[in-house]
């Protein structure tokens, strides 16, 4: 079952944006371009895990509709151009999961608004690309009912591309993500982990190399 | 207090030279001169005893016999003493023939004595402590003596007489001591009386210096006394003067200030949206798997997010070129106001075209002229034409009319609710956010069109009813 997602956001091109994110990773997106819109949709069907909020909205803002989306348990998380730290601060204590502040980038909204479905539980517990499927609870994976054997990093690795799908990841970002910030090793040891993967799941048409910049999962979802 | 301890000080030690001065002086002056008056007195009384006691002594000495010393003596106290009566002592020889007062003198002093002041005729005050009687009770005498020998050459007496002068010494005494006491009861009142009224005087200074520490400490609201027409009330009146022009400048460049800031505030603001689409779509492109629809509607919305922050830097160009231009650099020339609205219709005319509106002009009287920055004014009417070809539905009209005291431009289009009208000529700010993105506008017309109306020194009012209409007015 895809997760879906409630976008509130009144810069048509930004809430395009983020829908267009969101689907290619494998949510399913409600679009709401003004406050009251938003309002009337979550009254009408609330079977939403997350909302992305904007708090200038046209109509009721963003701390207005922080109620109604509560009152339904939807985890809200504010994508603001408000910086200060008293908005964010009011946003925080009134029961907003997180709070994001514009400009932002695609990487970081996906990664916290996971930490949020976890959170609450909306997680699969077991994921299936094709053939593969993997139990984030056990940590197994299995090729056509064959259990194969992964090393840890190959599987936090094999994690990172399955979060996010059909988005490409840059060495430094799976470095990163990974063996931690500081860590200062080479990239090469990524492609080795990369291959490696890709040679255990037999999965060298899907992981694709994209020329300077890394790799993508790609699925069709 | 520095300058208060100085003065202070220097004033006090100048009057107490002073008096103590004329007080030595006038005490010196008043004992010699009485001295002098005593001595001079008691010395004639003296020479005319002495010539009496010659008369005396000649008649005698012409009655009797030269030469019987015994009897010679005896007429010379006789004759002494019906002339100097118990008041002197009369000495023959260094011997003591008779002697009337309650002193002793010496005969040997005596002979010295005569010796040396007689010479001087001008007798000056000299006193003599005779040492017997100094010991027993200290008193003062002054001493005249006589001797004989120059005139007579016979018989060689010596006469000497004194006058007590303690009381006046005493007297001259007491004179000081109270004029001691007086001067310096007279330098305290002095010092007294110097040291309220330099206090008084100082006090607008030290209220002064309080008052530069706290405008110095920024606070400008603080006023010195400047009452009376002393150089230090006028000195007051100089920094209270000096204070409010400080106060109305630090208060106008605040306001710019705050102005500038608050603009680039909003200006950051604005920026932030279509950054993030932009950044947004382009890493989208760069690393999502997109579907070629996709792609295109990422790059349209890049696109139009580009232009719409040049139109952005436009705009935000020619307000900060508004903020620096003083009113001296406005080109103010006369203007017919007929012909000026007719430009202003013609530069508009697409914009009409485009919603069918009808532009209905009058200017009353109609040979009008006025003078004023004709292309500032003519951005502000289409921007106000702008704004009412926004609000106005399609087929509606809008009213272009000019008067001797207002141009006014007038639509019935939706109205601006009464929370937003004080807030529409801030830059930045729009009523219907996404519909007025949507137009293409980015929230500052209104903006430029107060700060022209500001420069030209108009006044710029915005009534609206909601679902009748806005009427927006320059009073020039």
């Amino acid at each position: 079952m895809k997760a879906r997602i409630l976008v509130i956001e009144d810069e048509i091109a930004i809430n395009d944006l983020l829908c267009m994110n969101l689907e290619v990773t494998g949510y399913e997106t409600v679009s709401c371009l003004d406050g009251n819109e938003a309002s009337d949709t979550i009254r009408q069907d609330h079977n939403f895990q997350c909302a992305l909020v904007d708090i200038m909205l046209p109509g009721k803002d963003g701390y207005a509709l922080l109620p109604e989306l509560k009152r339904f348990g939807i985890p809200v998380i504010f994508l603001t151009a408000k910086a200060d730290l008293s908005s964010k601060v009011k946003g925080l204590k009134e029961g907003a999961e997180d709070y994001i502040v514009k400009p932002f980038e695609m990487l970081e909204v996906m990664v916290r608004l996971e930490k949020v479905l976890e959170r609450h539980g909306s997680t699969q517990e077991q994921l299936q690309i094709d053939d593969v499927i993997i139990d984030t609870v056990s940590h197994t994976v299995t090729k056509n009912g064959e259990e194969i054997y992964l090393k840890p990093m190959e599987y936090n690795c094999l994690m990172m591309f399955v979060k996010s799908p059909n988005k490409a990841l840059s060495r430094e970002q799976l470095l990163s993500g990974l063996w931690g910030v500081e860590f200062e090793g080479e990239t090469r040891t990524v492609d080795a982990h990369v291959g490696r993967i890709r040679k255990k799941l037999g999965w060298q048409d899907k992981i694709k190399t994209i020329p300077r910049i890394g790799y993508r999962l790609e699925v069709d979802l | 207090m520095k300058l208060f301890t100085k003065i202070f000080l220097q004033v006090t030690c100048v009057i107490l030279i002073l008096s103590s001065a004329i007080f030595f002086y006038t005490t010196c002056r008043w004992k010699d001169q009485s001295l002098q008056d005593i001595n001079s007195y008691e010395w004639n009384r003296f020479q005319t005893s002495l010539s009496q006691m010659e008369n005396q002594l000649r008649i005698a000495g012409s009655q009797s016999d030269a030469s019987d010393p015994d009897l010679q003596e005896k007429i010379l106290v006789y004759s002494f003493r019906h002339v100097f009566h118990d008041s002197a002592a009369l000495y023959c020889n260094e011997k003591e023939l008779y002697n009337g007062t309650s002193y002793e003198f010496e005969a040997e002093t005596i002979g010295k004595l005569t010796a040396e002041t007689l010479p001087q005729k001008k007798l000056s005050a000299f006193y003599d402590y005779d040492p017997v009687i100094s010991k027993t009770d200290g008193k003062t005498l002054l001493l005249y003596s006589y001797s004989s020998t120059e005139y007579t050459g016979e018989e060689n007496y010596q006469i000497v007489t004194y006058k007590d002068i303690t009381d006046v010494l005493k007297r001259s005494q007491i004179l000081f001591f109270q004029a001691g006491a007086l001067t310096l009861g007279l330098l305290l009142f002095t010092g007294f009386l110097l040291f309220f009224s330099l206090k008084k005087i100082m006090a607008p200074l030290t209220k002064l210096n309080e008052a530069a520490l706290c405008i110095a400490d920024g606070n400008y609201d603080i006023q010195v006394p400047q009452n009376g027409n002393t150089e230090l009330a006028q000195v007051g009146k100089s920094f209270n003067q000096m204070t409010a022009k400080i106060k109305e400048q630090i208060e106008s460049l605040s306001a710019v200030n705050q102005a500038q800031r608050q603009l680039l505030g909003s200006l950051a603001h604005e920026l932030k949206t279509p950054m993030t689409a932009i950044i947004g779509y382009a890493d989208t492109l760069l690393t999502v798997r997109l579907s070629k629809e996709r792609q295109e509607r990422a790059l349209t919305y890049i696109g139009n997010e580009c232009r719409r922050l040049s139109r952005l830097s436009v705009k935000m160009l020619e307000l900060t070129g508004l903020y620096e231009t003083g009113e001296s650099q406005l080109t103010l020339q006369e203007v017919p106001v007929a012909d000026f609205l007719d430009e202003a219709r013609k530069l508009t005319l697409y914009r009409l075209q485009e919603k069918n509106l009808h532009l209905e002009i009058s200017c009353n009287p109609e040979n009008l002229k006025k003078t004023f920055d004709k292309d500032l004014m003519l951005s502000v009417v289409t921007n106000f034409i702008d704004n009412a070809v926004k609000a106005s539905e399609e087929n509606s009209r809008i009213l272009l009319h000019a008067t001797n005291d207002r141009l006014t431009v007038q639509d019935f289009g939706k109205g601006i609710p009464p929370e937003d009208l004080s807030k529409v000529t801030d830059a930045f700010y729009m009523v219907d956010k996404s519909r007025s993105r949507a137009n293409g506008s980015v929230g500052l017309g209104l903006s430029l069109c107060q700060k022209i109306a500001d420069l030209h020194g108009y006044q710029m009012k915005i009534e609206s009813t909601v679902g009748e209409g806005t009427k927006v007015s320059v009073l020039w």
